[in-house]
């Protein structure tokens, strides 16, 4: 099977039959931390502000007692979504993160749902 | 300030879940002795909410809702471990959760971010949960 450039294939790192192919793309991953993923949904908007830092959103709301405030950094799956997607900075997501894991531990938040406490 | 010490003891707060068919009376019983560990540590209970019935994301021992108390409380050395050890000993405690609050814990500080809202942020009940009257 031979895949053509550009073709996206199963796992690059098995992929045998294109080593060029291979090779291009770890040289994309020195390129601003990259990958197949990105260069797939890589999006050339413009640079977002973290939400807390600008003072949009008070970062002493970011606490496992709000769990309905927590959600909204969640998919419907309960995964919490990269920071790449969000905007946070990367203080803010580390803090958001032991605080879901928090809430999750207190069945405030699901694992792989979102929980009850929520807008959904 | 005159409140404030030169030898601030740490702060803590404590989120437990117990059973819903707990009676109050037995909760009381259980708050109390929760007091007298922290104060037999040198410390106070600086804040307590009752969080009353709410509805679990995933099921714990096979219940499905759960009591929730929270406990802000300030003591020295192994205070959080003795608290701990009392809850695990209870068959009614679901679920505990102690997180470290300061180090030099400001009693003031803590209950005007309260009074702000800012800092403890009680949410609307998750629909068809009873409320229980708060402590």
């Amino acid at each position: 099977m031979k895949h053509e450039k550009g073709e996206k294939s199963g796992d690059k790192y098995n992929d045998k039959y294109n080593d060029k192919y291979n090779a291009e793309m770890e040289e994309s991953l020195d390129e601003g931390g990259g990958g197949r993923k990105n260069r797939k949904f890589s999006s050339n908007s413009k640079k977002k502000t973290c939400r807390f830092t600008s003072g949009e959103e008070d970062a002493a709301n970011l606490t496992y007692k709000n769990p309905k405030f927590l959600s909204t950094f969640m998919t419907e799956h309960g995964k919490i979504v990269p920071r790449r997607v969000t905007g946070n900075c990367a203080q803010i997501q580390r803090k958001l993160t032991s605080e879901i894991k928090r809430a999750r531990h207190l069945a405030l938040l699901g694992f792989v749902s979102i929980g009850p406490n929520t807008n959904y | 300030m005159a409140t404030t010490t030169a030898n601030q003891i740490p702060g803590y707060e404590t989120t437990f879940i117990t059973k819903v068919d707990l009676s109050d009376d037995a909760l009381k019983t259980l708050k109390d002795r929760l007091t007298g560990v922290v104060t037999s540590f040198g410390g106070e209970v600086v804040y307590g909410e009752d969080w009353g019935k709410r509805k679990f994301a995933y099921p714990i021992h096979k219940e499905v809702r759960g009591h929730y108390t929270y406990l802000v409380y300030t003591g020295k050395g192994d205070v959080v471990a003795e608290i701990e050890r009392n809850l695990r000993l209870n068959d009614t405690v679901l679920r505990f959760m102690s997180v470290n609050l300061a180090k030099e814990f400001d009693k003031d500080v803590f209950m005007k971010e309260i009074g702000a809202g800012t800092s403890l942020k009680r949410e609307d009940k998750a629909p068809g949960s009873e409320n229980t009257a708060s402590a």
